[in-house]
């Protein structure tokens, strides 16, 4: 098998293309971890998850003849990530499934059962908070896009960026008070 | 930005289990595997059709030389008419109706 370590994104690429899926192994590595903050931020830690990572880079492989290269690879595959959440999110609404976004419950659990665990009461506090601004989170915190990059990522306008971060933050604060 | 905030929400693990990756990898040889099989049909059909008309061609060439050497004619043959006289023809026609 060859070594890919030191390959870019668009050789790996052209290596898929050619038909060795072993380039494209190198390429989940590479952007594994980062795909997995976009899903678990926006979905928390539960099996969906897991499927909708494996989903963000089977799409990308499936439409791997369409990448121009004009925006990064890791951008590109966080689009997806974050858009195949989105559409996670409505179909668990529909299902009422969704979490509750209580404030005081949520922190009533905090203080009984996540026992400090910082862990828990992220997943805990991220998903306490209303989608649109969970995603401004994730994006600007989680990925460290700024707020011009969150802004074409989310489809919205940097000013609707920059407010929506403004009160995520306010809510993290009151959530995550005793860490801080 | 809150750089307390930040950097507690970056504190937490995120990551996929151990074997995220092999799982993709097969879903994807599972794809492709499928997507061989359709374009293999689709390339080995004309091939397979253009062997059935040849072989039906041939047969039927066989069976019009063999009319034509045991008759003497293979146009009866062929429209399927044989010798019959017309009272016979008439009561094949009534008959069978």
């Amino acid at each position: 098998m060859i070594e890919y370590n030191n390959y870019s994104d668009i050789e790996l690429i052209d290596e898929i293309i050619k038909g060795d899926n072993s380039a494209f192994r190198y390429i989940i590595a590479r952007y594994e971890g980062q795909i997995a903050r976009v899903v678990k931020g926006m979905l928390g830690e539960c099996a969906e998850a897991e499927d909708i990572g494996q989903e963000t880079f089977i799409r990308f492989y499936k439409s791997i003849n369409k990448f121009r290269n004009e925006s990064q690879l890791g951008t590109y595959l966080t689009r997806i990530a974050i858009n195949l959440s989105l559409n996670e999110l409505k179909k668990r609404k529909k299902k009422q499934k969704i979490f509750s976004s209580d404030e005081n419950k949520i922190l009533k659990i905090s203080s009984k059962e996540v026992n400090n665990d910082i862990n828990e009461m992220v997943t805990i506090a991220l998903q306490s908070l209303d989608v649109k601004y969970r995603s401004v989170i994730v994006m600007r915190m989680l990925q460290g896009y700024d707020t011009k990059e969150t802004a074409q990522i989310l489809k919205i306008p940097v000013g609707t960026v920059l407010s929506r971060l403004s009160r995520a933050q306010d809510k993290l604060r009151i959530l995550l008070k005793d860490f801080l | 930005m809150d750089e307390k905030i930040n950097k507690i929400i970056k504190q937490k693990d995120y990551s996929f289990s151990p074997y995220f990756a092999d799982k993709i990898i097969d879903k994807v040889n599972e794809l492709n595997n499928k997507r061989f099989v359709f374009s293999d049909l689709f390339i080995s059909l004309p091939l397979l059709l253009k062997r059935v008309y040849l072989l039906g061609f041939a047969a039927i060439i066989i069976l019009l030389l063999v009319a034509y050497f045991l008759q003497g004619d293979f146009l009866s043959t062929y429209f399927g008419l044989e010798n019959v006289s017309t009272d016979d023809l008439i009561a094949y026609t009534i008959y069978n109706f």
